[in-house]
């Protein structure tokens, strides 16, 4: 091979090699996919009631709990009225608690546990703070 | 020896091949400037009816605070403006804080909340005759 040769040749090389990073194709899909399911759950408490939520968590991880709004039927003002909020497991007709707190309403979780596979039980539940029907709405994520 | 012809052959080649690959090698000659988080502000304007109310969604992406200040009401009255979590449906916004205001340039309502779906709403407490009308500022992440 001539020098011409040679030097056309190194100059094909630089032209095809030096770029080749950008027109990999990435043989593997890095893109997040959603590991957690939402659930509103929305009902009605009066003096003294209870209500539970059952769900499914397919793996190990976090549930977060967020008491969000507790409100007066029929206008729907908001109310600060303190709720029992609870994590747990089904038992029987109820939902026997793991992890509970105390808490008005809020845009910010209000309880996390740690849950693995397997059902578990929202628990949202008057205090003795209730006098007349509320409505309320809980925002709870799980795996 | 390179003729003058081939010498100029050679080099076209090298200019497309440098050009293009000139990103992988340049070092930034100042440093990145660091992302700033610019709070989302929305403007919601409408009309409420007597014992009405009117709502609107919106997201946040990260957690953080969220101002509402209603800006105007017309006729100038006391109303309600409240900040909850949407229906699923869609048809309501169930209230986490709600207070009874009037227009204002400082926001009424301030709150955290963790990432997801949010609702404003504007709601007659009682004041407005026929219909009211009026515009209120969302600030969130």
């Amino acid at each position: 091979m001539n020098l011409q040769a040679r030097l056309m040749a190194a100059a094909a090389a630089l032209l095809l090699g030096g770029c080749s990073k950008n027109a990999e194709t990435p043989t593997s899909s890095t893109t997040d996919t959603p590991t957690t399911s939402t659930v509103l759950y929305a009902g009605s408490l009066s003096a003294g009631g209870s209500r539970f939520y059952s769900f499914t968590a397919s793996k190990a991880g976090t549930a977060t709990v967020m008491l969000a709004s507790v409100t007066s039927p029929p206008r729907g003002a908001a109310l600060d009225t303190p709720l029992g909020l609870g994590i747990g497991r089904p038992a029987g007709t109820g939902c026997s608690l793991s992890s509970s707190v105390t808490t008005g309403p809020a845009l910010t979780a209000q309880l996390q546990e740690a849950v693995g596979a397997g059902i578990y039980c929202v628990n949202v539940y008057d205090v003795g703070q209730v006098s007349t029907a509320v409505d309320f709405v809980v925002r709870f994520q799980y795996p | 020896m390179l003729t003058p012809t081939f010498r100029v052959l050679c080099a076209l080649p090298l200019l497309p091949a440098t050009a293009g690959c000139t990103t992988y090698f340049d070092t930034p000659a100042s440093p990145t400037p660091a992302t700033v988080e610019v709070p989302d502000l929305s403007t919601f304007s409408s009309d409420v009816r007597k014992g009405g109310f009117a709502s609107r969604s919106f997201a946040l992406k990260t957690a953080g605070e969220i101002q509402v200040t209603l800006t105007s009401v017309t006729p100038s009255i006391v109303i309600g403006v409240g900040v909850g979590i949407p229906q699923s449906n869609g048809s309501a916004c169930s209230l986490s804080k709600s207070v009874e205001a009037a227009a204002g340039n400082s926001p009424q309502l301030t709150t955290t909340a963790d990432p997801g779906s949010y609702c404003v709403k504007v709601f007659d407490t009682g004041q407005i005759q026929e219909s009211a009308s009026f515009s209120v500022t969302v600030t969130h992440p």
